[in-house]
Parts: structure tokens; sequence; C-alpha cells
């Protein structure tokens, strides 16, 4: 079974997440900030993270850059985000992002891009 | 002797009373305090336990219901889940309180039919009910909230409640509903313009064009059509709206603007006119130029280095040589934004005597900047 780790402050988006992917039959890590997500990097094994932009602590571009420094440069990612401005969407793409989706987002959209990006 | 010693002792008596009295009250007075202070922290540990557990129900009954909307069986499971929501969940207004904050946390985060699922579960669930009596709150913030909701929700038979809080005399209120009225009024979203009466101020200015630029384009209408209002911040707030928009065939009616009492209103028509490249605005702005006020005049020179001309580099060029600092600066730069002709007026002003003018042609031409 494949592992997604999700980082989102947000309990409620974490929880529908989490559900949602379970449902597709992912394993799901969870982490509420920024600081947790780093940690779950560097001590959990998983095939895909999707990471919240706007975190405490530490924030997602961070998240995403220590994620492909551990996992590889191939390793996929998508950032969600409130933030759909141009400069931040390049610097996530400069960091090896996969995808970037901006909220408010279509879970059944997500479903789609996490099982594309692990069929690749 | 014997009744002066006795007089002193019966002072003495009432000062040690007087002294008890005092120590009474003040212990009795930190002992209230001490019993309300704990009250208050009590209370306020069982609310946000209480909320805590609602959240969590709440939750994972939410999440549920969006995500099982690809269940065959789906139709029944909402109806049985609704039900079990009114009879167990939604008995006080505290729980709705709740239970809207939540389903609007949601619905604000997901797109497509999950939104749609929740909007139905809202309305199913007669949450605007909830959200349409705190309308009538006493405590504007309450007022604010319930606005924001109902607009976020899209419940568009609030529409005339919005319009009429929008002349609302408390500023976060007034604004909260001109945003609710934006998103809810789908024929003419800018209607509470021509009622305003109070002043629309800068941020709420800035809210307002975000939530227009969200607007589809063919529901934007030709906001030159309100420059005659008497409301001098929403002529303001039109002017921008009309470069904002790229609204070119105004550029006649902004001219007009250049003349208008209100200094804020003239400086965003001289603004407007170079944003959208008014080229017959160039001598209309260079007229205007003298009796205007130095904050006027820095923006008359910036839209005249947008429009560029013959007319207009040989006004800019009598800028650069003969204004004071600021506006010579705003002149250089100007001529530098007109492009080839714009430079070349600018290495002849490197031959110039005048060493003030040479040191802000040497800067505008300086490649590093």
């Amino acid at each position: 079974m494949k592992r997604i780790l999700i980082v989102e402050d947000e309990d409620l988006i974490l929880k529908a997440l989490e559900f949602r992917l379970r449902r597709d039959g992912y394993d799901v890590i969870k982490a509420k900030d920024g600081r947790d997500g780093l940690k779950a990097i560097e001590t959990e094994m998983f095939d895909l993270l999707i990471t919240d932009m706007m975190l405490p602590f530490n924030n997602g571009l961070e998240v995403v850059n220590k994620a492909k420094e551990m996992k590889g440069k191939n390793f996929p990612v998508i950032v969600l985000s409130n933030v759909g401005l141009e400069n931040v969407v390049l610097d996530a793409f400069k960091l090896g992002a996969d995808d970037y989706i901006t909220k408010p987002f279509s879970p059944v959209e997500l479903s789609i891009r996490v099982k594309r990006l692990l069929n690749k | 002797m014997e009744s002066l010693s006795s007089s002193k002792s019966d002072q003495y008596d009432t000062i040690i009373t007087f002294c008890i009295a005092f120590i009474v009250c003040c212990l009795s007075g930190a002992f209230i305090t001490g019993v309300y202070l704990f009250y208050i922290r009590f209370r306020n540990q069982y609310y946000a336990k209480r909320i805590a557990r609602l959240e969590e129900r709440y939750g994972l009954l939410l999440t549920g219901i969006i995500f099982d909307e690809e269940d065959e069986q789906f139709e029944e499971k909402r109806k049985k889940l609704i039900k079990h929501f009114k009879k167990t969940y939604l008995r006080s207004h505290f729980n709705k309180r709740v239970l809207r904050k939540e389903l609007l946390k949601l619905y604000k985060s997901f797109s497509g039919s999950s939104q749609k699922v929740l909007r139905d579960l809202y309305l199913e669930l007669r949450l605007h009910k909830e959200a349409l009596a705190d309308l009538n709150s006493t405590d504007w913030s309450v007022r604010a909230d319930a606005v924001k909701e109902l607009g976020q929700i899209q419940y568009t038979d609030a529409k005339l409640k919005m319009l009429k809080l929008s002349s609302h005399e408390n500023p976060e209120l007034r604004l909260e509903a001109q945003a609710a009225f934006l998103a809810l009024e789908k024929e003419n979203p800018f209607g509470f313009l021509e009622t305003a009466k109070a002043k629309i101020t800068e941020w709420q200015q800035l809210n307002l064009e975000e939530i227009a630029k969200r607007i589809e384009s063919d529901k934007i209408p030709l906001f030159a059509s309100w420059f005659g209002l008497r409301n001098q911040s929403v002529v303001e707030f039109c002017v921008k709206m009309t470069a904002t928009f790229n609204q070119f065939e105004s550029g006649e009616a902004l001219i007009q603007l250049l003349h208008a009492k209100d200094i804020r209103v003239a400086k965003e028509a001289v603004k407007a006119l170079g944003n959208l490249f008014v080229v017959e605005a160039q001598l209309p702005l260079i007229e205007l130029y003298p009796g205007s006020s130095q904050e006027v005049q820095n923006e008359i020179i910036m839209s005249l280095g947008k429009l560029g001309g013959t007319e207009v580099l040989q006004f800019l060029t009598d800028i650069l040589y003969t204004a004071p600092h600021e506006q010579a600066m705003k002149a250089g730069m100007a001529i530098r934004s007109t492009g080839y002709d714009g430079d070349l007026i600018l290495q002849q002003a490197l031959q110039s005597e005048d060493t003030h003018v040479v040191a802000i042609a040497e800067h505008m031409l300086d490649e590093r900047i």
C-alpha cells in the first residue's frame, strides 16, 4: 500500500484529506505543522508528499526543500495553498514541486493528481 | 486624667475598628475577585472543551458526507445523516454555531461537487435561519460574521438585507455587507454604489477591488456612469475600477474629472489617464499642472511619461531643468520611461552646466537602476 504524508495545519482539512485518501486505498501519515512535517520526512517512509504552503514554524517551501533533499529530486510533491500569486507558485515549482493546487480545490481532482503522480 | 486616657482609648478603638473593617473589606474583595476569575477560567475551559468535542464530531460527519457522494446509496445515507444531525446535535444555538463554523471552513477549502454538497447540507439543516437571526444581533461583529457567512454560502435571498446593511454606520459591517452584495447580486453587483452614503475608505476599496476581480467580466459595469455621484469616495473607487478593468471608452469622462474639487478624485483620474494611455489627455494634463498641488503634479508627471509625445517631452524637459528636486526627479523618471527619445534628452542633459540636472540625468541613465 502506498503511503502519503500530509502536512496541513487546518485540522478539518487534514481530516478530510485523510478520509478521502484512505478511501482511495492509501495509507496516510499526518503532520500538523512545518516542524512535525520536517521530522516526519526524516523518520518516516512514504511515497508522496502533500503540503500546505502556510504552516506554523516552518513554511511549505522548507518542507518541499527538505523532502527533495532527503528523498531525491524525482520524489513527488503536491503543494496546496490559499495563495495563487505567480511568484509564490514559481517558487514552489523552482524547489521541485510537481503540482500546485490553489484552495478552494476539488477533492476528486486532488485524488486524480495523486494517482497520476504515483503511477509515474 | 482619667477622662483624658479614656478618650484616647476610645480613639484607638475607633482606629482599630476601622483597620479591621478595611482588612475585612480587602480580604472579601480579593476573595470575590478570586472566585470570579476562577469561574471565568472554568467557564472558558468548559466551553473550549465543548467546542473541541463538537468540532471533532462535526468534522467526522461532514468529511463523511462530502466524500460519500460517489457512493450509490449516497442519497439514503445523506437523509439518515441529516435526521441524525437534527435529532442529536442541533438542539442548541451553541451547537449550531459550532457546526456553521466547521461547515464554512470546509466550504471555503473545497470546490466543485463537494462544495455543492456542503451548501445543500447547510440549507437543509436550516443553518441560514440562524445566520439571518444573527443579522438582528446588537453586537455588530456577530452581524458582520453572519453577513460574511451568507455571502460565502451564496444565499441570494439575503441580498436585499445586504444592500440595506451596505450603508450601515459601522465601517466593518458596511464592508462585509458590500462584499456580500457583490457576491450575491448577479445582475448589478455594484448597485450598492448608487446608494452608498458613507465614505468608502482606502482599505475598503482594496477589498472591494479584490472581490470585483473575481466577478464574471460581462457583469462588470461601466464605472464612468457613477462619476457624477455626490459621494466622492465612490467616485474615487469608480475611477480606480475604470483603470483596473481597462475601460478605455471612459477616457473623455476621466478628462472631465481632472477638475474635480476632491483632490483624491483628481489624482486618481490623472493616474487612470496614464494607465489607460489616453493620448487625448496630454494637453489637458499639461494645462492642469501649474495650478495643482504637489501631490497631483507628481502624478501628472508620471502619467505624461506613460503617454509620451513631442509636446509632452518638451514639457517634461522644462520641469527637469527648472522645477524643485522632487518634481525634477519624477520628470527624469518620466522622460526615461518614454524610450529612445527620452534617452536622447537625458544624454543631452549630461552636458548641462547645472550640476543638479547632470546628477539626475546620470542617475536615470544608470543601467544598474
